[in-house]
This record gives C-alpha cells, sequence and structure tokens, in this order.
C-alpha cells in the first residue's frame, strides 16, 4: 500500500535545505569574510542572501512549471533529449564535487579535533558509508531524518553561541559600511558558495506536495540561514577581532574551545560540539548524495537510483583525497564556486527558465491566433 | 495458499465440505471416521420422547464443553421434559425444529451443513446435537474449560489504574474491550488463522475513527498469513509487521484492557488472539511504545517529568557504556581535568583496555538477567544479590575492572529497566554492544556515525503506513501530536485524536453523533 509513496511536505524541504545549506559555510565563512571584508562582512551575507534569494526564486519558479517533474525531465522538456543526458551528468557531478570538498573537510576537522590518529582516509570512508545507507532509503528517509533533526542540531548550536558571548567585545566589530560596490561583488562567491544546495530544488521538486508552497521554503530556508550566518559572523568577530579571525583555519569551531561555564562540572564542551558537527555535515552531505544519485539515475535510464550510491563512494573519495592539504582544497574550492558552481546554479536555470517563457509565449500566441 | 494447500488437503480431501446426511447413523459414522483415536470426544447416544422414540447423539470433548450446562439444561430437558410435556409432535419431521425452539434451554444455538464444520466446533468446545432425519446439524454453545481467571496484568503493572489483565481466553478478552467501550461503533471482525491450530483472532476498531486505509491493511495483512499453527500473538505479529529485519517492534502489544481501550479511542486496530494474553495495537510508534498507561492518570506535569526520565534512559540505556569506552580510550581530554585524574588513578590496575572492561562487563550483566528471568522467583532474587553486589564488589577488588566502570553497567541495566515495553528495550540491549564497538574503534565519532545510522534507520520504518518516529519527524504539519509525545500535556488540551486517526473525527472531546443516531427516538 503506503510503502513508499515519495512525497515530502513544505516543513520536511525547508528542513532539508536549511541542514543543507548550513553545512556548507557554517565553518569557513566567517574567516573567508574577515578576510575580504574586514568588518563588514554582515553586509555583505545581507547582500548575498537577497542575491540568493533572487536566484532561489528563478530555481523554484521552473520546478513550479514542471510540476511533478524531476530535474532530467525538465531539462528534457526545455532542452531536448541530448543536452538533457549532458546537463544531467554535469549537475550530478557538481554535487559530487561539492560533496567531496565537504567530506575532505570534514575528514580533516574529526582528525584535528577528535581522532588524531586515525587516518582520514578510515574516517572518511565511514562517513560515506554511513551517507549510502541514508541514500538506500530514500527521499522520504531523508525527509523525517532532516525534520527531526534541525531542532536537535540548531537549539544546541544556538545555546552554545549564545554561550560564548560572555567573552565578546562587540567594539571589535567596527568600523561598519567601508565598502565599495566593487569590494562586495568581489566578495559575494564567498557568501554564494555558503549558500550552495539551495539547487537540490531542481531535483527534490518533484517529491514536495504541494508545490505551490515550494517558493515559501525556498524563502523560509535561505533567509533563515542567512541571518544564522549573520549571528555567526557578528559573534565569531566580536569574540575574536578582525586580525585574528583571518588567521584561524576553522573560527567557529575555535570559538567553542573558549567557553566556560562557571561552576559546571563540564570544563568544555567540544565533545558535544563534535557531535553537532557530525550530524551538521552528514545533513549537508546526504541530499547532496542522494541528489547526485537521482539525477545521475535519470539521465542514465536506471528506475532505482540506490544502484548508483556504491558505485559513487570511489569517485567521491578519490576526489576529496585530491588536494594535498587542507590549503588547497579550499584554493581549488575557491575555483570550483566562482566560476563552475555559478555557472550551474545561475546560467543553466537561467536559460531553462528562458525557454520555459519563451514557450509559453508561443502557446499563448498560438492560443490567439 | 500453495504449498500449505497442497501439504494439507490431501488428508482431508474427501471429507471437505460433506454435507451433512439424512440417516443419523451415517453422519455419526462421519464423524467417528474422522475423530479417530481420540479419547476424549464423548459420544452420547439418547432417545427422545416416549412415543417416537427419536433418536440423537450429543458429541463434545470432554473438558472442554460446560457439562453441568449439558447435563442441566439440554439432556434433561431431550430426555425428561420431553416425557411429561403436553406438546407433541405430529410427525417425525416436525421433531427437530420442536427440540430446537421448545427443548434445548441454552442461550445460543446454530446449525451447520457440513460435517467438516462440525467437526471444527467440537474441537473449539461447542457440542453437536446430531438428530435423526435432520440434514443439518445443531451446534450448542457450551463452550467451558478450566481458563486462568482475569489477574492483575504482571508485565504492565501500574501503581493507579485498573488491575484487570487480559488471560489466555478470546472471550474473556473481548468481553474486557468490550466493558470499556460501550459505543455501538465498536467492529469486532473474527478470523480463524492456523490451518491446523484454527486459532480465533479478533480484530477490533471503532468504525468511524479509525483510518479506512489501515483497516484494509490490517485485514489484508492478517488473510495473508499461511501457517500451520498461531500458539500466540507474537506469531501473529511477525507475519503482519512491515519489517522483519528491523530489531525494533512495529506493533505494541499490551496486558492491559485500559490501554486497548484507549488506543481503540484513537483511531488504532486491536488484534486479540486467543490462547495469549498479549492484544495487539497497530500502526505502533516509537511514541506509544515509550507510554504507560498511568501517563494519563496521574497529573500532567509529573507524566511530562517521568517522559523525559524514560528518554534519557534510552539514551543512557543506549550509549553509557560506549561514551565510557571513547572517553576513556579516545578523548581523555575531553573530560575535566580532575575526573580524568581520578579515572586514571581508578583504571591504573586495570589489565585490559577499555572496551575489553565494557564487553566483559556488559556481558555479565545480560547473562545475569536472562538467569533472572528463567529461574523461578524466590532463586531469582538471590542471583540478583550474587551476580549484582558479589560479583561487582569482586571485580573491582581484583582489579579486573575500573570501579566506575561497574557503576556504568548498572546505571545502564537500571536505564534499561526504566523503558516502559520489554520489546523497545532488548532493541536497545542490542544495540548498545554496536555502540561499544564503534566507540572501541573510533571513538565519540564512531558513536555519532552509529547514532545516525540508528536514527535513520528509525525514520525509515514505518508501521502500518504511520512514520515509526512520527510525531517527531512530522511535527510541524502535525503540531498538537506532540502534545502527548515526550510532553505530556494537561487532559483538557488533549482535545484532539493523534492524527493516525481518522481525520473527520480529529475532535475528541466535542464528539457529535451522526445525526441519523438515534432518530425517531422523541
Amino acid at each position: 500500500m503506503y510503502q513508499n509513496n515519495d512525497k515530502i511536505s513544505i516543513s520536511q524541504i525547508t528542513s532539508i535545505l536549511i541542514l543543507t545549506l548550513v553545512g556548507t559555510g557554517i565553518l569557513t565563512l566567517p574567516q573567508a569574510l574577515a578576510e575580504e571584508a574586514a568588518t563588514n562582512g554582515w553586509i555583505i551575507i545581507i547582500v548575498g542572501t537577497l542575491s540568493a534569494l533572487l536566484v532561489a526564486f528563478l530555481h523554484s519558479y521552473i520546478v513550479k512549471s514542471f510540476p511533478g517533474k524531476g530535474l532530467f525531465e525538465i531539462l528534457e522538456a526545455t532542452l531536448g533529449k541530448p543536452v538533457a543526458h549532458i546537463i544531467g551528468a554535469i549537475f550530478s557531478l557538481y554535487f559530487i564535487v561539492i560533496n567531496s570538498f565537504l567530506l575532505r573537510i570534514f575528514g580533516e576537522v574529526v582528525k584535528m579535533f577528535l581522532l588524531f590518529r586515525t587516518p582520514i582516509e578510515v574516517i572518511m570512508f565511514f562517513m560515506l558509508a554511513t551517507n549510502i545507507y541514508l541514500v538506500r532509503r530514500g527521499i522520504e528517509t531523508l525527509a523525517r531524518l532532516a525534520e527531526l533533526l534541525l531542532p536537535l542540531i540548531l537549539i544546541p548550536s544556538l545555546v552554545l553561541f549564545l554561550l560564548t558571548i560572555q567573552g565578546t567585545d562587540f567594539s571589535n566589530l567596527l568600523p561598519v559600511f567601508q565598502l565599495s560596490v566593487g569590494d562586495i561583488i568581489k566578495a559575494l562567491p564567498i557568501v554564494f558558495f555558503s549558500f550552495l544546495g539551495f539547487d537540490l530544488i531542481l531535483v527534490f521538486g518533484r517529491f514536495v506536495k504541494p508545490e505551490k508552497n515550494i517558493s515559501k521554503a525556498m524563502a523560509i530556508s535561505i533567509l533563515v540561514v542567512g541571518l544564522l550566518y549573520v549571528f555567526l559572523n557578528t559573534i565569531t568577530l566580536a569574540r575574536f577581532g578582525v586580525e585574528q579571525t583571518v588567521h584561524l583555519i576553522w573560527p567557529t569551531l575555535t570559538i567553542f574551545k573558549t567557553i566556560e561555564f562557571p561552576g559546571l562540572f563540564i570544563e568544555n564542551v567540544e565533545a558535544i560540539v563534535m557531535v553537532l558537527w557530525v550530524f551538521i555535515v552528514f545533513m549537508s552531505m546526504a541530499p547532496l548524495f542522494l541528489g547526485a544519485t537521482i539525477t545521475l539515475s535519470n539521465s542514465m535510464n536506471i528506475r532505482e537510483h540506490g544502484f548508483l550510491a556504491l558505485p559513487l563512494i570511489p569517485i567521491i573519495y578519490f576526489i576529496s583525497l585530491f588536494p594535498d592539504s587542507v590549503t588547497e582544497a579550499y584554493y581549488y574550492l575557491d575555483y570550483f564556486t566562482k566560476f563552475i558552481a555559478t555557472s550551474i546554479i545561475v546560467i543553466i536555470p537561467l536559460i531553462i527558465a528562458m525557454v520555459i517563457v519563451f514557450k509559453r509565449g508561443i502557446r499563448k500566441e498560438d492560443q490567439g491566433a | 495458499m500453495g504449498l500449505w494447500d497442497k501439504l494439507f488437503s490431501k488428508g482431508n480431501k474427501n471429507q471437505d465440505g460433506l454435507k451433512v446426511h439424512k440417516n443419523i447413523d451415517k453422519n455419526l459414522q462421519a464423524i467417528k471416521d474422522i475423530l479417530t483415536d481420540a479419547s476424549d470426544v464423548v459420544y452420547r447416544e439418547i432417545k427422545v420422547g416416549d412415543e417416537l422414540d427419536y433418536k440423537a447423539v450429543l458429541i463434545y470433548v470432554d473438558g472442554m464443553a460446560d457439562r453441568i450446562l449439558l447435563n442441566k439444561f439440554v439432556l434433561t430437558n431431550l430426555m425428561i421434559s420431553t416425557r411429561i410435556t403436553d406438546e407433541r409432535p405430529i410427525s417425525k419431521e416436525e421433531v427437530p425444529k420442536l427440540i430446537k425452539e421448545r427443548v434445548i434451554a441454552v442461550s445460543e444455538t446454530k446449525e451447520v451443513d457440513t460435517i467438516d464444520d462440525a467437526v471444527l466446533n467440537i474441537l473449539s468446545g461447542e457440542t453437536v446435537l446430531l438428530l435423526d432425519g435432520y440434514e443439518k446439524i445443531v451446534i450448542v454453545a457450551s463452550k467451558g474449560w478450566p481458563a486462568r481467571g482475569v489477574s492483575d496484568p504482571v508485565t504492565e503493572s501500574v501503581i493507579r489504574g485498573p488491575r484487570d489483565g487480559f488471560t489466555e481466553t478470546l472471550r474473556v478478552n473481548t468481553v474486557l474491550i468490550r466493558r470499556r467501550i460501550r459505543d455501538p461503533r465498536l467492529k469486532t471482525k473474527p478470523y480463524q488463522l492456523g490451518v491446523r491450530s484454527k486459532t480465533d483472532v479478533a480484530v477490533f476498531y471503532i468504525e468511524d475513527i479509525v483510518e479506512k486505509n489501515l483497516l484494509e491493511e490490517a485485514n489484508k495483512r492478517l488473510k495473508q498469513i499461511e501457517i500451520d499453527a498461531i500458539l500466540e500473538s507474537g506469531i501473529v505479529e511477525q507475519f503482519i509487521e512491515d519489517n522483519w529485519i528491523s530489531l525494533f517492534p512495529q506493533t505494541q502489544y499490551t496486558e492491559r484492557p485500559d490501554v486497548v481501550a484507549a488506543a481503540l479511542y484513537e483511531g488504532k486496530v486491536a488484534i486479540v488472539v486467543d490462547n495469549s494474553p498479549f492484544v495487539l495495537l497497530i500502526p505502533a510508534t516509537f511514541n506509544s511504545l515509550m507510554q504507560s498507561a498511568e501517563d494519563y492518570y496521574e497529573r500532567w506535569a509529573i507524566a511530562t517529568a517521568i517522559r523525559f526520565l524514560r528518554y534519557l534512559a534510552v539514551f543512557i540505556s543506549l550509549t553509557a557504556p560506549s561514551l565510557y569506552v571513547a572517553l576513556t580510550s579516545f578523548h581523555p581530554q575531553m573530560i575535566p581535568v580532575k575526573l580524568a585524574l581520578a579515572l586514571a588513578a581508578n583504571r591504573q590496575g586495570v589489565p585490559f583496555p577499555s572496551i575489553v572492561e565494557a564487553l566483559l562487563m556488559e556481558a555479565t550483566i545480560e547473562i545475569l538477567r536472562e538467569a533472572g528471568v528463567r529461574l523461578p522467583k524466590p532463586i531469582g532474587a538471590t542471583i540478583g544479590i550474587v551476580g549484582g553486589l558479589v560479583i561487582g564488589q569482586a571485580a573491582v577488588e581484583a582489579g579486573l575492572v575500573a570501579p566506575l566502570m561497574v557503576i556504568v553497567v548498572a546505571v545502564t541495566a537500571i536505564s534499561s529497566f526504566a523503558i516502559p515495553s520489554y520489546n523497545v528495550s532488548i532493541a536497545f540491549r542490542l544495540l548498545r554492544f554496536i555502540f561499544i564497538f564503534a566507540a572501541g574503534f573510533l571513538g565519540l565519532y564512531g558513536i555519532s556515525l552509529v547514532g545516525l545510522l540508528l536514527l535513520i534507520h528509525l525514520c525509515s520504518l514505518k508501521s502500518f503506513g504511520t512514520p515509526y518516529l512520527s510525531p517527531f519527524v512530522v511535527f510541524i504539519d502535525n503540531i498538537s501530536d506532540l502534545k502527548d509525545s515526550i510532553i505530556k500535556a494537561p487532559a483538557i488540551a488533549l482535545s484532539n485524536r493523534p492524527s493516525t486517526a481518522n481525520r473527520g473525527q480529529k475532535n475528541r472531546m466535542d464528539d457529535k453523533r451522526p445525526e441519523d443516531f438515534g432518530k425517531g427516538e422523541k
């Protein structure tokens, strides 16, 4: 009967999107922004949020124009079958690459904070294996997990951040408004990377019921994440100041090391933070992984997406181990977001949307004639 | 059908559907042929009336039928009253009708057409009355065997609440349920499952509250059961559950009629199986398995606190030993300095790594627990003292385990008893060992990953279409369900039925009766 009807609600897609977005940016955003914009990072975040919103509306417009259709079917209907196969493959490759970056950074962090002597390969492999288990369970399980974990992740994280306020100095946030338009545009891709993942709606859109609320889900998740980033950035800057933030690889994690509970028996909250961190990255990787397998199976005409999960492991594994160091990984990541990711999530959807509008125009003319 | 059909139809193909003959001797012989070598079946041949010399045979299984009822209201009437009454049948053809309508003073009788049905009724404890020249067989309801009385539910005792528990007799159990729901819309659907055991199974639901899909699915799955014997509701459970690989029970069982009634009022379906004091409730969610009947009878704030405590108990019983392993062997820097020093001093003489220590103690306590279950009650307590106190103390003194480990194991064991459903708590007991291995291998990271895997598994589970973790996984859409989850809102606030119930009957406090109900009473 209703074993797996593959339907997810608006609140579930919102939870998925929020968790996906948070995982990509939470670690490095404050550091990158401090480097680019010093104390004016929050302005860039706000501008970035607004521009992400614009792109998100473009995406939801596309999804809503094809209710019940997946990414591949949308591409097929707008750009034709051969192009659809290619772009479908590019999209899944794009998901795979982001996933690989996330995995690499995750492995490095776990190695640095938790398991000093365990090889990073082992850490990464078990994370991937856990991902596979979820991917094979499908979208409904992911949606339920996201809705379950969202409060379990967000509330403790916010509480932890509030605890760090103790040692903050808000004069670190000054001066403000020292950016030219050119500076903002230059720094925008950094923020944009922190929002990568909302393009998953193109893949997951067809499972969402009712479709008409998709743009609402997108708007809520991007705004929530934008707010979180502003909060995060402010606290980090206030705690460390620009000079120190620039020199930290992962300021967001370092900040927790400074927490002191007066009189409580827990002296450091690292254990809690690391568990949260595993959950956050997992909830960021798993949707991307699922998106990759679904898109790939569609463009390869394989009915069951679960079969593709295993063959993807070595690919992701290889890509994530490709950079020699964290610095190199971030270097590649920078290029990837600036050029490839931006074109995939902005330019391709723009073309699709134009085709849709164009075709509608033709249909209207036909009806008018 | 299929395999079973082939296996079992061979033996009784000839009798299958054998019609009742007009000649009483042929019928008697047919039944005797089927029930050969059955020394507990009683055949009582009698003659009715003084003139006609009408032959009748009474057949029942000794011990399963109520003999006093048969003597007093069937045999006395047939053999004596028919002689002294003024009513005399005019012809032999009228006799069966007269006997049925005027002689047998038993509240329930019915008739069957085939010998097979008659035999099944005999074996179920009814009494069969063969009448000469009648092409049907009369069944006299006479079930009455020695049964355990209604007593305290052993596995689900409460401090406050009714003390009657289900027994092994289906009829007693249905009475206990019916007494709590005087609603004409309480329906019950009978089944006989098991090719050989022909166990009675009754499906209970309240017609307008139950979700139609759920009922259909339950009926469909029950009909598909193909097995020779159903001995306990646990066997039914394994045949109808969604995922047989999972460690987690996807149906709820209970010994308490008040729990069944409450579930029926929430739109669930109850499956009562004869010979089992455990009634199955579907769908089951993790949330419902973590509740106790008492939560609803006590003050709400206390019930809420106790529910928080139970979830804490789940967490401790799952992860306490593995956290000990992870923190001592992988992340000593995460423990506060003073505690870490104390711990190190504690563990100084212990020759094993902490994972061996944990596995050793956990295995010991599991064996103790299993031994305690099997032993007679008075010895069981001794085992607890010997095992818990003596072994624990001795192990520490011998320097085999750290004292803290003993504390951790003890707290873990106690926590697992605080989980209300035994079948959930044993699932966690097994998972605890997986957690320990993960902790021994990857420390806190391993624990997080296994925790994630567990959550994914629980999220993927469904019980008859209801997500196993609801309402936690659909809470934004069904926010009012959260009022009866980890929190237990005051009774007044629980005005809505859970979303598993039929949407049309959402409100439980202002339950308007349908308009055609009770019409014409004015």
